[in-house]
Parts: structure tokens; sequence; C-alpha cells
């Protein structure tokens, strides 16, 4: 239940809050016809008294994984208790309102000490892996707005998590568009940061419409940072319409994609249920592209400068197509569609394609100045498909993902939001899998995973691999990069890999262990000697003459009338006699053009190559005044049929000691009748 | 050339995954070239990926098949190169086992030049090129049973028996629907496909289908019909008499019917015509001044001729180069 509510598709493409104080428990409860209030079921599973009190929630949660990998971490009423928890703290009767350990406790337990901050790491990791899990998802469960360790005040690393969700109340998110809408009366760039909008907020005095927590977060120094992000989210997410989140109501994407030299839309919908059209108000036809989660979209004017910069909604049976209006477009390669689409944060490592409005066009060069390689240009002009004024920036790569952080962070206005990712966990990426199906942690010796490390303040931890530190990787955990262990060239067998109390294993093996089926074989078919135009996959039928790779024998036969000699080219004469009285001189070619460009290092070819078509007789090479003969397709010599016969006959009798074969004593007889 | 995994490991350890995984998604495999190059610190232009597996392809290490997202790997081949005085490339599959026969064999008989690619700027480097250097063609063979890998006696001339002609395919329905917007036509003189509104010329279109893949069409007396991409490109170089491709013979003496054949960059062969025209000297095109051309080496001028009659293409044949000796001087 409160994975739907709260972690529902309903939420793909906006910030989600896990936002439970008591009214909204209540209310949930009451909707959903529970009697026990949510707080005394988890209470039930505690195991008071003992040093891991979350235990039996932990087990419960690794049983679902196994069941269902993808699966919200079966943990939340624990959270939603610690987000309660948060939400309580104001000045009262017993605590102050800094004190969350107790308000814990006291909610779980009825009591406000049997729960104290040495019990709370547990839940401090499941937030962690809350919010892994909802990044892993890429969007389509809601955009994760838990922050990172790193954002979070040292003296909150724990609680804070929980004390994030709490800041915006349901009353707080519901006045959000009207007040966006009355900062956009004024014509401003869109989205706005966040800390530019809490400022509105108070420059117009608009506090009084947010709740309590709200206002207590804008005046600690320490949460402001959280909530301007947070709100900034909203304010980047928003698409112009009276409502954050449509309830009971999918929501589908409207993406930016570059393709066939024009921008177009295309629609995300990452609902279970894939209808195939869908029809919106106002002729907006979705049509879902063969069985992706992308639908062609019609009846929508084309993306352009006017249509960018305005957010868009269209509403339909159950469902909304929104887009947020933004005055920077990022996009960057699509695996599904092969093309460039829009992307809601830079991908460090990845090409990106930068569209930016001119109002716009300030921030995204300090940006591109600060942190972006270099080699890209900034072609307004030619391109038919930039909007009308839009400045393009291709290709933007950013190599270090701590430069970029930063730079985002500086920068802020327009680009602010484009922060790629947080990670969460440790974890590895990428490497050539040996036999994924089988054992998912084994690669191939050479293609070695990257770790990404978890976002964390500088230097709480040391990367060990195996239980060492390798310099070599130094450069790479600086600059906040996936570390390649490629570069370790690490010997086959197990491996480890530690980061601040965490660990990986893998293993690497030269060859795979067990030799895996071919189930499809590509290659080209043959009908009637012509091969087809491209490979498909061959059956049964049509596997036995195809041609796969440079293997063709079944499908073409060997020219047997052409044959092919190799001479020496130290010979001091190398001579043919035809069967039919024909003589010939073979001179030694040059040796390839090529070689030297392409095998300098090699030796000249000590032999060449000689052809011969439709014609048998014998190969004479003389070295040292030995002659030494070899037979092609001898067949019966009949000299006097063509060519000099007397100096064929010469020629064999010279030569007649190169052989003892009985084909060769018949030419040298042949040439002895010649010249008697 | 960068980072401390050497360009020549890239490759080799890009063909061994392949052969020991045998067959899976060409997606995958391009994922798996773009991580690797990440992982070795090689940064790589927007198309190498899509590049190297279809060079892989062409000298016979693999089969794509792009529309089914599948790659498989080839099997082993020992074939000579034709009019190469001796030798013969070793293609397909690399499993550490026929890597490990190969390694033995070269230590004790066999005559083993290994040549490392030399990867352009921003490229993902290949595979080494094996050649075996052979006595005669009885040893040939007797080496690809004692390597346990398959003897093709020349494939590069046995595949240009077997190339298709070029010819628009089965009839097809022409663009529309929610897609419509997609369609670009070949434009000739720029030399690439631009954005139009409608098809009402003959010529060489693609467009998006229904699931997004792309449709490459030829329009013909307004009838369209099913086409590679490659083959549709001559085929419209073909109607405005429009040549791609030039062969020129080597300077050696005796070698006037063996050259270099030339295509310029904006027609790629298609695939077979590819790996036939690569398995002549084992090794990829190599990339002319300004990027225009590609040259493959080695090719008798037969086989020039059979590529460019199967795609309509007059082969056009340039002067032999003045041998180097005799040059003035002041």
């Amino acid at each position: 239940m409160l994975a739907e509510e709260f972690f529902g598709r309903q939420h793909a493409g906006h910030p989600t809050l896990f936002y439970v104080d008591d009214d909204v428990e209540q209310e949930l409860r009451h909707g959903y016809g529970m009697e026990e209030p949510l707080a005394q079921c988890v209470g039930r599973f505690l195991r008071l008294g003992t040093a891991e009190p979350y235990s039996a929630m932990e087990d419960y949660r690794w049983r679902k994984r196994q069941r269902d990998k993808d699966g919200v971490p079966a943990f939340l009423p624990l959270l939603a208790c610690s987000v309660m928890a948060a939400s309580r703290m104001v000045n009262d009767r017993n605590h102050r309102a800094t004190a969350y350990h107790a308000r814990f406790s006291e909610l779980l337990t009825g009591d406000d000490k049997q729960l104290g901050s040495h019990h709370y790491e547990p839940i401090s990791r499941m937030w962690q892996v809350l919010a892994s899990w909802q990044h892993s998802q890429k969007g389509a469960r809601g955009l994760c707005t838990i922050p990172a360790p790193a954002d979070l005040p040292s003296n909150r690393s724990m609680i804070g998590f929980a004390q994030s969700q709490a800041l915006l109340s349901g009353a707080d998110r519901s006045f959000m568009p009207k007040f966006f809408r009355s900062l956009r009366e004024h014509g401003t760039t869109w989205p706005l940061p966040g800390e530019t909008l809490l400022a509105q907020i108070e420059i117009r005095g608009m506090e009084q419409h947010f709740s309590k927590g709200f206002r207590n977060a804008l005046q600690e120094a320490e949460f402001r940072p959280l909530l301007a992000k947070l709100i900034g989210n909203y304010a980047a997410s928003w698409d112009g319409s009276d409502e954050l989140v449509p309830t009971g109501v999918t929501r589908a994407e409207l993406l930016v994609r570059l393709d066939a030299g024009r921008l177009g839309w295309v629609a995300r919908l990452r609902s279970a249920e894939q209808r195939q059209r869908i029809e919106l108000k106002g002729g907006v036809v979705l049509e879902q592209l063969g069985d992706t989660a992308y639908y062609e979209v019609t009846g929508l004017p084309a993306p352009s400068a006017d249509t960018l910069t305005r957010g868009i909604r269209r509403d339909g049976d159950n469902l909304v197509l929104s887009r947020p209006s933004s005055s920077v477009l990022v996009l960057a390669r699509d695996d599904v569609l092969g093309v460039w689409a829009g992307t809601a944060g830079f991908r460090p490592g990845e090409a990106h394609v930068v569209l930016a409005a001119p109002t716009a066009q300030r921030d995204v060069q300090r940006l591109l100045d600060k942190a972006a390689t270099t080699g890209r240009s900034a072609d307004t002009s030619k391109l038919a498909w930039v909007p009308q004024g839009w400045s393009l920036h291709k290709p933007v790569t950013f190599d270090d993902a701590v430069t970029l952080r930063r730079a985002l962070q500086e920068v802020q206005g327009a680009v602010g939001l484009l922060q790629p990712p947080a990670q969460f966990k440790l974890r590895l990426e990428g490497g050539l899998k040996l036999a994924p199906s089988l054992d998912p942690h084994l690669y191939l010796r050479g293609g070695e995973p990257q770790v990404v490390l978890p976002d964390a303040t500088e230097g709480t931890g040391t990367l060990l691999i195996d239980g060492n530190e390798r310099p070599e990787l130094r450069k790479a955990i600086a600059a906040g990069r996936p570390v390649p262990l490629a570069v370790l060239r690490l010997e086959p067998g197990r491996h480890s890999v530690s980061y601040a109390g965490a660990d990986i294993g893998f293993a690497t093996a030269d060859q795979a262990v067990v030799e895996p089926k071919v189930t499809k074989v590509c290659g080209f078919t043959v009908v009637d000697g012509k091969a087809s135009e491209s490979p498909s996959l061959l059956d049964g039928q049509t596997l036995p003459t195809g041609i796969t790779g440079a293997d063709c024998t079944s499908a073409t036969t060997q020219d047997a009338a052409a044959v092919m000699e190799l001479c020496r080219r130290d010979a001091d004469e190398v001579l043919f006699a035809a069967a039919d009285g024909r003589l010939w001189t073979l001179e030694a070619p040059e040796q390839p053009d090529w070689w030297t460009e392409r095998l300098p290092d090699t030796a000249a070819p000590l032999r060449f190559e000689a052809g011969f078509h439709g014609i048998g007789g014998w190969l004479l090479e003389r070295r040292s005044g030995r002659w030494k003969g070899r037979p092609v397709n001898p067949g019966t010599p009949k000299p006097k049929s063509a060519g000099n016969p007397r100096a064929w006959a010469r020629a064999v009798l010279t030569a007649q000691q190169a052989s003892v074969e009985p084909s060769w004593a018949a030419y040298v007889q042949a040439a002895k009748e010649l010249d008697r | 050339m960068t980072g401390p995994m050497s360009t020549t490991e890239f490759g080799g350890i890009l063909l061994r995954w392949l052969s020991e995984s045998r067959s899976g998604k060409a997606s995958a495999l391009r994922d798996g070239i773009r991580g690797q190059a990440q992982a070795c610190g090689l940064e790589l232009e927007e198309y190498a990926d899509w590049d190297w597996m279809r060079k892989a392809a062409a000298l016979g290490f693999i089969d794509v098949d792009l529309r089914a997202d599948r790659w498989s790997v080839a099997p082993p081949v020992l074939t000579r190169l034709p009019h190469a005085d001796g030798l013969a490339v070793l293609t397909g599959a690399r499993t550490a086992r026929i890597s490990t026969r190969i390694e033995e064999a070269a230590r004790e008989w066999m005559e083993l030049i290994t040549v490392p690619h030399w990867p352009e700027a921003g490229e993902a480097p290949l595979p080494d090129t094996l050649l075996f250097q052979y006595e005669d063609q009885r040893t040939l063979q007797e080496a690809a049973k004692s390597l346990r890998v398959r003897y093709v006696p020349c494939a590069a001339l046995q595949l240009t028996e077997l190339l298709p002609q070029a010819a628009p395919g089965p009839e097809s329905a022409p663009p529309g629907g929610s897609t419509a917007d997609t369609l670009e036509k070949y434009e000739l003189r720029l030399q690439r496909f631009v954005p139009v509104a409608g098809d009402d010329e003959d010529g060489l279109y693609r467009w998006r289908g229904a699931d997004y893949a792309r449709l490459t069409r030829v329009r013909r007396n307004g009838v369209f019909h099913a086409v590679e991409r490659e083959t549709g490109v001559y085929l419209e170089l073909a109607r405005h008499r429009i040549g791609a491709m030039r062969w020129r013979p080597e300077s050696g003496k005796g070698r006037a019917g063996i050259g270099r054949l030339f295509i310029d960059r904006y027609a790629p062969l298609p695939a077979l015509h590819e790996r036939a025209a690569v398995l002549c000297s084992g090794f990829p095109p190599s990339v002319g001044k300004q990027a225009q051309t590609r040259a493959y080496d080695n090719v008798p001028r037969a086989l020039a001729e059979a590529i460019a009659a199967s795609l309509q293409q007059n082969l056009e044949i340039t002067p032999r180069p003045v041998a180097a000796t005799g040059g003035r001087t002041k």
C-alpha cells in the first residue's frame, strides 16, 4: 500500500516525497480500511532489548527480495514511522524540537527510551537502499528526493534522511503550483533554481502559506539547501497545471527526441499496463512503438522555442501526458530508440547535445567552460532543427563527475537541476561477463568491471582491491568516475572490492567454464548460388548451406579447373611444361606493394603464386643445378598438339631428374620420342 | 594508445569475449565495446562501436543480424589470401583454446605473422590480424586440420561468386502513419539523407516503422521496394550514373592484375561485398587522405570488377603509380 501510494508509477518522472505524518497515516488507514495504527503494527516486529531491534524486518526484506528483485524494498512501514517521528519534531510539552530518537522510540514502543540513536544505523542504511532502488528504476517510480549522505548536515547524518522527507507537507505541495504560477506571471525563465524560489517566498512574505515544518527548515541554515533542492525539483517537473501529482492517474512523460534531422516528441509511459493506442484531449494520440515503453505522439505542435519554454499537459482517460517547461534541453543517446532523446540530468562520461534558450545561454556556457571536456562546437546557425534563437552545444561530455557536480552547484541558474543521479551504494558496472545467466559475477580476464563508488564526503573511505590500495586507480577515484579494474591486470580467480565498510566479490577467468549453447546463428543464406543481401538468423534448413564468417565452403563448389601453386623466388629457373606441349618460363613478380606498408617487419616473401586455369602439366624448378618437379593436373602428355614441341622436349629432358613419379616418367618418355 | 592497456589487447579481449560467449544481442556487444573503451581510457567517436561491429563482421570474426539485434561468432577458419605469395589468414572464433593451439603451433612449426591493428583517432582497435605463411596448399590444409579450424581454399574468391546483384527488393508499403514525420530522402549531392516532407519523386528514402525500427526503401516508378541502405545508395548512384569505385593496379612487375580498390566513403559496400574485399588481405580498409575513401589492399582486378558489376558500377581503372625509382634530382 505504501509502495503503491508513494512509489507507484503515477510518479514517473516527478519528484516523490515519502511524507507521512499523523494525518496522512490516518487518512491512508481509513482509505484502505485498516484498523491498527501503522506504528503499533510495526512495533510488533521489533526485537526490543536486543542489539539489533530491526533484524526481523531486515530478514523479511531479504526474503522478499529473493522473490522480486525489482520490487520496492520491503521496509517502507518502518521508514514511514521514521518520517512520522520527524514530522512530530516541534516543541511540545515533553520534548524539544530537536529531539528525534525519543519521539521515534515513543511512536514505536510507547516508551521514549527503548530505541536510542545507537540503534538507528540500520534505518539510515535502509533509507540509502531505498534511494538506490529508486535511482535504479531510472525515474519510473518517481524522482528520488532522498539526499545523498554528503548533502546531509554532519550532526544529522542518520536522521537526516527521514527529516528530508518531512520537509514539505501535503498542503505545502498543493500550494506549490499556485506559487509557481505567480512567479511565471512575471515572465521569468523557468525553472528557477531552488534557492531563488526560497528567496522569492521570503521576499513576497509567502511563508504563512506553508506548514510549520517548512518554515522551521527555511530558518535553519543546515536544512535550507535540502529544502531548496526539493522545491527546485518540483519547479523543474511542474508542467504548468494546478496539481503536482495527479492522484489515481498514470503519467506519461513527454520527451524531445532528435532524429531524421528534426526535433520531435516521444512519450514514455512506464506503467505495467501498455495500451497500444491512447487518445488524449485536443486530438493528441499516442501510439506504442513496438513493445517498448515509448509512444509516437501525433497532434502536438513540434518542439520549438515556444513549445519548449512552456509546459505541456494533455489529459486523457486516466492518463496525463505532461512536460515541464524548460529553457535548457539536454539530449543523450537513448538505448531503446537508438536516437538522441531528452534526459533529466547529465550522465558523466557520455556525450550529450545541449540546447539552450537565449535566457539560459550564459549559464550553460559557464557550466561548459567549467566542467565539460573540450572539442565541442556551438554552431547555432545552419541547422534547421535548432529552435529559433537557441544555442546548440555538441558533443558535451563531462569526464569528471566531481567537477561537474561542483560546477552545477556554482552555476545554479537554469542548469542547476541537471545533476547526475546520486550514487548510494558500492556497485560494479560494465565489464565483459562470461556467462551472465549462470554467474552474474564472472568476468573475462581483461574485461573486469568498473567500480561505482557511493557519493560521500571526500576522503571518507579507501578503495581496496583484494585488500590493497592501488595507486593506479587514484586518478579515476579523484575524478568521481567509475573506477576501471581492467587496468590492474588481475590474475584469474576470485577478487574483492571494499570501500567504506561495504564489500563486493567477483571472479575472473580466461575462458567460459561451460561452453555456452548457441541458440541463434547469424549468417547469409544462399539460394541458387547467390547469397542474401544481409545476414539473418539461420535455421536448421538454411544453416548447412549458409555463409558464416569466412566459411562459405558449403555454398560453393571449389573450381576444380583452377589450381594455385607456390614457386620459390630463389629458384634459378621455373618452367611449366603443359601436357599439350606448350612451355612457359615463369618470372617471379615483384613482391606485393602492400607488404611494405602492412607487414613492415616481415621478410620479403620466399615464394610467388602461379595460377593454372584449365591447363595441366608439370611445374619444374631449378635450384643450384638440381631440378625438382610438381604435377599440376598432369594428365597424359600429348606434346605434339600445340606450342613448340622441340623446345618442350628439350626442357623436359633437361629436367628428367625432377621427379620419380610415373606421370613424370610418361612426360620424359614423350619427350624422348619427340627428340628421336 | 593511452592507458596502461595496449590497443592490441583491446581488440583481442573483445574477440575472446565474443568467442567464449558464442552469441548474444548486438546492442550488448556495442555496450561491451564502449564499456571496455572507457575502462581502457580510449576516447571513441560517436559511432565507433557500430564501426567495430561492422569491421569485425567484414573480417569474418562475427555475423550480425541487426534486425534481430543478434550477433554470433563465426567458425574459426584458415583461408588463403589471393595472389599473396603464400599468405593465409586465420579468422573467426578465437577462444582461449584456439588461441592456445595457435600459440603452440607458432612455437613449433607454424610461420605466424601477427599484425596489430592501427586504429584511427577515435576508432576502437580491432583484433590482431593473424597471417600464416605457408609453403604449398597441401600444408595449408594440414595446418587447418591440426589447428582444428575449418579450411576454406580462398574465401575472397569464393565469396565473390556468391555476391548478390544489387536490385530493389520486394514491394513494400509507402511511408505513412504516425511516424510520417521521420521521412528522409537520400540526397546524392550532399551524399546523405535529408529530411523531406513528402515522397513524390523516385529515389532512396528512409523512415521509422511502427516499432521505430529504421526502414530503408527505394521508390521506383512510384512503387516502394525494400532495400538495404548500402545497396540502396548504389542503386541511386547507378540511376544517376555516378561512379564510387576505382581500382589501381600495383606498380610492381608481374603484379598488374592485383591492386587497390578505392570506395568512396559515402557509399560503403554491402556486408558480403565488404567481406570479400577485406578477405583479400585480411586487413580492414585503410582510410584515404581527407578520409574520403576506403582502400582495400590486394584486390585482384577480376574480383574488383565482380564487386562493381554486382553493384551496377563501372569500375574506373586508374593508372599504375610510377615506380619510385628514377625520380628527378637537381
